[in-house]
């Protein structure tokens, strides 16, 4: 045993969260906003007023519309189903939705990325062509196609999310493996007989993990947002999964007048889950991106500025004294 | 079980599993092969040619070829070392790529251990790389800053699958990192808490990990402290001693070169200009080029190094797209004549080994 | 100059082509026929037709990779192909939407530049001071928004609150300018929403950038005023990233305009594809799409042409 180091005590991810938390206190709060959406979503069953019965919630057509009380805290929707209850589930869905997609998209985008930089050649080429042309069409028009291609559901959703994420995305992460790729190290390796499957989960992928987790944290806030707008297209999950988009489009824009909150519930649990998603994507990005590390100097002219000011001032004040 | 003394005074606390048996007693073998085996090649080339082509226009139509090694022939035997001098760009990293395969050659023919290895590829080559291995200059960027320097020197036995067993593959880490003379505890530590000369030494320990017999030395010591490449130097020669090893030593500073070279050849925008045993090249320069560079190198003492006469080279260099047609070296040698500048000189004996192309030496 | 025009001009061309083999391939991938929906259409009139019938009518009867190339061709040609069930050329309907969806994009575009590079000026010049922290959350909030919400509330609100309802009958522009603004600006206003919080956020973060640079201290050491080192120096150099930021909006603002065009009742391509979708309209929906990334494809190149106009230093190859 090495008895000259240090005992480390903390791994490399509690490092990270405690400087999130010392710096960025902003992305910190926006870290446990997201958490508690998703303690909501894991618990819905338990925390939900209404439960599900049979994967949907109850409907009670009768009641219909009710207005926020004691016994339903956002009300009741049109299909009388309580409002708290369907957003709780609502929150489920996109959380699902929203780490799945996520998750997949990214490791598509490394798959793509770096085997099209590490393998190099025509493959890349090809690849690189394949990726610029799918990036000139347009995002949302993809995403119909595909819905239309595959149908709805959360399944098909989240292939619909995640295949246009991971296919854009992978070019940063080609650019962060070519950085890599050219180093001496995998000159070396070559050397030693490794072939390109070695090099990429060797060398290249933990040397771009600060660029993955970068593309992870960014792709957060843009799924979940797609995720709602698909739902509010009519193109997301059936009617009867609970999902915000959804039921803001079904009846939030219909019973604005009567009804308004439940037009005004979905739209700021999506805001705040989407804000909440790229705040602390933003530190994330701050904390490490390697472009931002070194060579950008903290030099402002902004503080020295207030400082010179300052001193101008008292100066002519001494003058006129 | 008695612990054989290799002479190193830490491994006699450590215990000794299989696989480290058989290290030693490699050991011990390649000593006894080293002194009694008759010495036979392990390396000839003929014929070199790399040229890189050069594009230009959208279709990258090619006009023409940097002649990077043009027609370069030598031999090595085993357990000796052939030092490769010259300015940069004169091509002999490129010679030492071409050896290691990093590049598909344009021509010619590189026997290895009696096998031409020029054409191979896939499987063989990959076969190759346990017998063939290279040490690059530059300390910092070889070794990946996020593996361990066990993770590092072990890539090459992990690779090939030459060692199973955590418990082997620590004791052979261990072993390595006392032969290259670090301190075996360091092997969980990463690259950044080493020295540039400890770095090299990781990087000399992951070359041997995998039982070489040819190692390609580049630079390997230009990027260090001139101490430490006193250091590295003499580790390489003790390993080579002790190992068997083969090496071609690629470098700019003459006095490091003839340190640890039997041979040496003395190569100038692609081609061997001379070649012969270390100590002939620096008693008896017969090419110009050779003799220009002798007298640039310093020497220690300062009251001969001001008296003596230095050969300043003036002239042209020209560039290894457009040669010139004779001799390489014409437009800045001052013995230079009419044939030298039509003629290029064949690289031949003058006696006794001692290579040369100059028209004015050979009398041709 | 020119001779790197008409290199990225010829590049166009096979991006093209890939662009045609992904349009087209995922189109056919989508289950259910227009053969189907011609025979149940005929059929809802009282004329029953035969599936080959029908194929042969829509020309889908011969194999897909001959459709293709045939469809290919007339592109270059600059003929699209029939609608399957409009009586009128793709390249007609197309031409009549596609000025609609540009006009709302530009508009959106302008709306939200002319909110946000101020701001994001501001903010480049006072960093960390609260003024600037406020806004940087607000432009987070801003890009969080879901559109499609804030639209609902528009439509919906001011009719209650004031009688205001947005006009929802397109009258375009050359026909009567006064009511066609009046008709784009509130669809413009909602879609500059999430378009000015990025964009703050991306002025602020690339002046700061350049504010950095050793040149940018030097001006303000030699005693330059405030105004000229943030325009004069920060600004400029800053708008290539911006620029670039521009091209990926409109790019952007073109396949969003979907939601908005859904809700304000705007006849924009982003409608016609839908539609299009929906009743497999092939030609139609491969006509728009096809439309749009030819579009992005040029935006491209004016961003890429505008960086060298911009920075002397950019080099094209």
């Amino acid at each position: 045993m090495d008895k000259t180091r240090k005992k480390k005590k903390h791994s490399a991810a509690y490092d990270f969260f405690v400087l999130l938390f010392k710096t960025k206190k902003v992305s910190f709060i926006s870290m446990l906003i997201l958490i508690m959406f998703i303690l909501v979503a894991i618990f819905a069953n338990v925390i939900a007023p209404q439960k599900m019965v049979n994967g949907t919630l109850v409907s009670n057509l009768i009641e219909g519309v009710k207005a926020p009380s004691l016994q339903h805290l956002m009300g009741t929707d049109a299909m009388g189903r309580d409002l708290l209850s369907y957003m709780i589930y609502g929150a489920r869905t996109s959380v699902i939705l929203g780490i799945s997609c996520t998750i997949i998209s990214t490791i598509m985008s490394v798959i793509i990325g770096v085997a099209s930089a590490v393998i190099g050649g025509k493959f890349d080429l090809f690849v690189q062509r394949f990726v610029d042309a799918w990036q000139c069409i347009p995002g949302m028009l993809i995403m119909l196609i595909l819905m239309a291609i595959f149908g709805s559901g959360i399944l098909q959703m989240i292939l619909v999310i995640s295949i246009p994420g991971g296919i854009a995305g992978s070019r940063m992460i080609r650019s962060a493996a070519f950085a890599v790729k050219d180093g001496n190290y995998c000159k070396m390796s070559k050397m030693l007989g490794g072939g390109n499957g070695w090099l990429m989960v060797v060398h290249v992928i933990p040397n771009i993990m600060p660029m993955i987790l970068m593309n992870l944290a960014n792709s957060l806030g843009g799924v979940i947002m797609m995720e709602a707008t698909l739902n509010f297209l009519g193109f997301g999950v059936d009617a009867n999964t609970p999902s915000w988009g959804y039921i803001l489009t079904s009846q939030g824009r219909t019973k604005m007048y009567t009804a308004p909150w439940i037009g005004l519930a979905p739209g700021i649990a999506i805001t705040l889950m989407v804000f909440a998603a790229a705040m602390f994507g933003d530190g994330v990005r701050d904390i490490l991106d390697p472009r931002l590390k070194g060579g950008m100097g903290t030099f402002d002219t902004y503080k020295i500025r207030k400082i010179a000011a300052k001193y101008a001032a008292e100066a002519k004040k001494k003058a006129n004294a | 079980m008695s612990k054989p003394n290799v002479g190193h005074p830490t491994t006699a606390e450590m215990p000794i599993s299989g696989a480290v048996q058989r290290m030693i007693d490699w050991d011990i073998n390649a000593q006894a092969g080293v002194s009694n085996a008759v010495q036979e090649e392990i390396l000839r080339v003929e014929g070199l040619k790399m040229h890189f082509p050069v594009t230009k226009g959208l279709l990258k139509r090619q006009i023409g070829n940097v002649k990077a090694v043009d027609d370069v022939s030598f031999f090595i035997k085993k357990g000796e070392t052939l030092g490769i001098v010259g300015e940069s760009g004169s091509g002999k990293s490129t010679v030492g790529n071409c050896i290691m395969r990093n590049l598909d050659i344009t021509s010619g023919k590189i026997i290895f251990d009696g096998v031409d290895i020029a054409p191979m590829k896939g499987r063989e080559l990959k076969e190759l790389s346990k017998k063939l291995t290279m040490i690059t200059q530059d300390p910092f960027s070889s070794l990946d800053p996020r593996m361990t320097v066990k993770d590092s020197i072990l890539e090459g036995v992990r690779i090939h699958h030459l060692m199973k067993g955590e418990g082997n593959q620590e004791d052979l880490t261990k072993r390595l990192l006392i032969m290259v003379g670090l301190n075996p505890d360091f092997s969980d530590r990463f690259p950044h808490e080493f020295s540039g000369g400890q770095r090299q030494r990781i990087s000399i320990a992951r070359a041997l990990a995998i039982n070489p017999s040819f190692i390609v030395c580049d630079e390997i010591v230009s990027a260090l402290d001139v101490s430490i490449q006193a250091q590295i130097v003499a580790l390489m020669m003790k390993l080579q001693e002790k190992l068997g090893l083969t090496y071609i030593f690629i470098g700019h500073d003459l006095s490091v070169v003839r340190h640890l070279s039997n041979q040496v050849a003395v190569m100038y925008l692609g081609k061997f200009m001379e070649l012969t045993s270390s100590d002939e090249l620096y008693n008896h320069p017969l090419h110009p080029y050779t003799q220009a560079l002798i007298s640039a190198a310093p020497i220690p003492k300062p009251r001969i190094d001001r008296t003596r006469v230095r050969i300043l080279l003036e002239g042209e260099v020209p560039s290894p797209i457009n040669p010139p047609k004779g001799c390489n070296f014409c437009t800045r040698c001052k013995f230079a004549d009419q044939q030298c500048k039509e003629e290029e000189p064949a690289f031949t004996d003058v006696g006794g080994g001692h290579m040369v192309a100059c028209h004015k030496v050979t009398g041709s | 100059m020119s001779k790197y025009v008409i290199k990225r001009l010829l590049l166009l061309i096979p991006t093209i082509l890939l662009v045609g083999v992904i349009v087209f391939s995922l189109m056919r991938l989508i289950p259910g026929s227009a053969v189907d929906m011609v025979v149940y259409n005929y059929s809802k009139s009282g004329i029953t037709i035969t599936y080959e019938e029908a194929e042969a009518k829509l020309g889908l009867d011969k194999p897909a990779p001959v459709q293709f190339v045939e469809w290919m061709a007339g592109l270059f040609h600059g003929d699209l192909g029939n609608c399957l069930f409009k009586s009128e050329s793709v390249w007609s309907v197309i031409s009549r939407q596609v000025p609609i969806s540009l006009e709302l994009g530009v508009l959106t575009l302008l709306l939200a530049t002319v909110i946000s590079i101020p701001l994001g000026l501001f903010c480049a010049s006072h960093p960390d001071t609260l003024a600037d922290n406020i806004i940087r959350i607000i432009s987070v909030v801003l890009m969080s928004i879901p559109i499609f919400w804030v639209g609902t509330l528009v439509l919906v609100y001011p009719a209650i609150w004031w009688g205001y309802s947005v006009p929802l009958k397109y009258v375009s522009f050359f026909q009567d300018p006064l009511e066609n603004m009046k008709m784009f600006f509130i669809p413009a206003l909602v879609g500059a929403i999430t378009q000015v919080g990025v964009q703050i956020r991306a002025v602020r973060t690339m002046t700061l950038e350049v504010m950095r640079q050793d040149y940018v201290r030097t001006a303000w050491a030699k005693g330059a005023k405030e105004i000229r080192v943030m325009y004069g120096h920060a600004f400029r150099n800053a708008l290539i990233p911006i620029i670039t930021l521009f091209g990926g909006a409109i790019a952007g603002l073109m396949g969003g305009s979907v939601v908005m065009e859904n809700m304000f009742n705007i006849p924009g391509v982003g409608q016609q594809l839908v539609t299009a979708l929906t009743n497999r309209d092939y030609p139609l929906a491969q006509g728009c799409t096809v439309i749009f990334a030819i579009f992005v494809m040029l935006v491209n190149l004016i961003v890429d042409l505008a960086y060298k106009w911009c920075d002397p230093r950019v080099t094209l190859e």
